[in-house]
Parts: structure tokens; sequence; C-alpha cells
């Protein structure tokens, strides 16, 4: 599945301004190559586009970005991390399709903290953050 | 405003919807919180709720599912129901409307998008 990269680079870039007060720029190359850590969590694109949508944050950045969010109101942790995760492709995944098709109802399908695009399938978009944070959103 | 009911499956959506609620003015004493609708509809059974800000895409209970009980049931269908997700565009604004949520508003909430919608509705008005 492909999507115009300015409507994804938008969508990306207003959501981690909105929820994290940070700046996601595109990046060109693979921001995240195979073997370096990261946190991936997907979503199934359901209606009224099939596919998926994966989301990768590189080593740091979830706590990174909990830390911000939270304010200090709550300890990060691991499952703290995840859950951040699920609701960052959550978002993504909605906000784009919902974008890319405005005139019809949007399904996508519950998050899952795991890679199941596997490597190398659909398209990938690097950015990153200001914090010199790497994320990657892969399409499929 | 006394007890306001948020609807969400993800911890980090909750508190956001709490401090844009606040930022924004509506700053009800009591705030409940519930993981899904089917949640939503027990606490609801226990509590008297002013105001309901949900999810739609959760497990158990689906907000659309959710919103279709709450205007079924004569204890709950007079409750302002601002739906906040991040499948919502023109298409779904619409259908949201006709099934009774009162407003729909676009993830990632923000303090000065809820400030502004509220303000077009009477009934949510601080």
């Amino acid at each position: 599945m492909s999507l115009p990269p300015a409507l994804v680079d938008e969508t990306v870039a207003t959501i981690f301004e909105s929820m994290f007060f940070a700046m996601a720029e595109p990046e060109e190359g693979e921001a995240l190559p195979a073997g370096v850590s990261r946190l991936a969590a997907t979503v199934k694109l359901l209606s009224p586009m099939q596919g998926a949508l994966r989301v990768e944050l590189g080593e740091g950045v979830p706590r990174e970005l909990f830390d911000t969010l939270w304010a200090g109101e709550r300890e990060g942790s691991d499952a703290a991390d995840a859950e951040l995760a699920a609701e960052l492709v959550n978002t993504l995944a909605g906000q784009i399709v919902a974008r890319a098709a405005p005139g019809a109802i949007v399904q996508i399908g519950l998050p899952l903290v795991a890679e199941s695009i596997a490597a190398g399938e659909g398209t990938r978009r690097s950015y990153r953050l200001d914090s010199g944070g790497a994320v990657v959103i892969a399409l499929a | 405003m006394q007890t306001v009911l948020i609807v969400d499956d993800s911890a980090s959506a909750r508190m956001i919807v709490r401090r844009c609620l606040k930022m924004a003015g509506v700053d009800a004493p009591s705030v409940l919180e519930a993981e899904h609708g089917r949640a939503a509809l027990d606490l609801l059974r226990e509590h008297a709720v002013d105001l309901i800000v949900s999810d739609l895409n959760m497990p158990v209970m689906d907000g659309r599912t959710f919103i279709k009980f709450l205007r079924s049931s004569p204890r709950t269908f007079h409750i302002p129901v601002v739906v906040v997700s991040s499948l919502v565009n023109d298409g779904a604004n619409d259908d949201l409307r006709q099934m009774g949520a009162t407003l729909v508003l676009p993830k990632p909430l923000t303090p000065s998008g809820l400030a502004q919608a509220i303000q077009t509705v009477p009934e949510l008005s601080p």
C-alpha cells in the first residue's frame, strides 16, 4: 500500500508536535537499519484501505516521549513504554487514513506491540526528532 | 459540572483528556476512568455522570456500541458525549453525530481544540 509521502509527513509532524511538543523531520535514508534496537507497534488498516502500519521508535525514544507526556506524573516502565507506543501507532494510523480518505468511515484494528510487518516489506519513511531520536513509519 | 467519565483503553490518552479538560476550564471535582465501553456502562450504574469523553477504537466494547447503549437507556440518553478518536474525519463526524455524539474531535486532543469546540455546545460550556 502506498500513500502520498507529504500526507504521511504532515500527519507525523502534527501528531508528534501535539502529543509530545517534538519536531519530527523526514530524513533521507534508513534511520533504524537492521540490527538497531527499537520498540515497534503495529496496527491493521481495515477500511477503507487494507494493510498495516507500524511505528518503530529508536532506543530511548519511548521513554523520552513518555516523560514529556506525563511530566513526572507517572513513573516510566517497559509496560508504560509499550502502552505509549500502542497509543502512538493507533493515533498515527487512524489520522493518516482519515486524512487520506476524508469522506470515509475509517476502521483499524487494535494496536499490537510487535513487528508484525516483516523487514523489507512495504514503504518505510524515516524521521529524526529534534532530540536526535529516530522514528520509522512502515506501511504495507 | 460534577463528574466526568473518560473512556479509553490507553492510560496516556486518558491522561491527555484529563489535562485538556482542566486547561479548557472543565474542572470537574470527580473524574472517572474506564478502559472500554463495557467498563464504562458498569460505572454508569453506580455513578451519576455529567459528561462522557470516549474513544472509538477499544477492546471488549468499542465506542460506537457504547454510544448506542447510552442513547437507548432512559438513565443515560441525556448525557453529553464527546468522541475523541484518531478515526475522525468528515465522514465519521456526520455518522457519529447521527448516532448521538454531542461533539466529535480528532486525536491528539489539544486544550485549545477542546476549548473552542465546547464553546459551540451550550450544555458543555463551563
